[in-house]
């Protein structure tokens, strides 16, 4: 599929796709272009379109007539975020999340929002009657770190992230895992600056006895 | 008669009334597009 392929498809179920002006040669498909590999059958239209555009370093962002296709770069200084070079392809370090959440459960919309970005969302038994407090929010391209930290404050709940999955918890416990990991990184590095001393050697005299 | 005048007019003008009511259409809400293309974004799309 090549991308003039790719925007006939997604204009097929009404969205118009434009391309941004960073993105100067439109890909025609021609002998020499590489095609880009479809995703899994019953991928939606959104995380497909990622899948696809990601393959030569573009994304989409949401605009209110429709998408606009962008490069990974131009994304991630839109939403000020930034972009993971460790893999074999680039991404954006965390992903943009658009939508509309209108008086919303907590608990739901973080349901829908781990759902729709496959990532692990916990919320802790200590956040108490604030998993259930209603959230609103119109989130445009908004990195999901920063989207989930905006739901969580307005139940007064701290986000903390371990690897691609977080976790929501009380302002208490947020304290007290913060600084447990501080100290546990003090300790690291006081073993490293100050490492333990060999075992002294026996004393001279001492030999025999 | 004359107390009862009033009430009639009342019942009168109601019973015209009414069917203009009941007739006026009401404001279609306003969707938001930018609901319906994310919604759209969502679907399971055909990608064979």
């Amino acid at each position: 599929m090549s991308l003039n392929d790719l925007m006939k498809l997604i204009e097929n179920y009404g969205v118009t796709m434009t391309l941004g002006s960073d993105i100067t040669v439109l890909d025609e498909g021609g002998s020499g272009t590489q095609m880009l590999k479809l995703p899994r059958a019953q991928t939606t239209l959104g995380n497909g379109l990622q899948v696809i555009l990601a393959q030569r370093g573009y994304t989409f962002l949401v605009k209110k007539s429709g998408l606009e296709v962008v490069q990974l770069e131009t994304a991630a200084q839109q939403a000020k975020s930034q972009l993971d070079v460790s893999g074999p392809t680039q991404r954006l370090k965390s992903p943009l999340v658009s939508a509309v959440i209108v008086e919303k459960p907590l608990n739901e919309a973080l349901a829908a929002l781990s759902e729709d970005h496959d990532v692990t969302v916990i919320v802790a038994p200590q956040a108490g009657d604030a998993k259930s407090a209603f959230v609103s929010a119109r989130l445009l391209n908004v990195p999901l770190d920063n989207a989930l930290e905006l739901l969580a404050l307005q139940a007064d709940l701290r986000v903390i992230r371990r690897g691609n999955a977080y976790f929501l918890t009380s302002p208490d416990q947020a304290n007290q895992i913060r600084t447990e990991k501080l100290e546990h990184l003090r300790q690291q590095q006081s073993e490293v600056l100050n490492p333990p001393l060999p075992p002294a050697p026996p004393a001279p005299g001492e030999k025999g006895k | 008669m004359t107390r009862r005048f009033p009430i009639l007019v009342s019942v009168v003008m109601f019973a015209t009334m009414a069917p203009a009511f009941s007739q006026t259409p009401v404001p279609a809400k306003k969707i938001d597009p930018l609901v319906g293309l994310l919604e759209t974004l969502q679907t399971k799309a055909d990608w064979s």
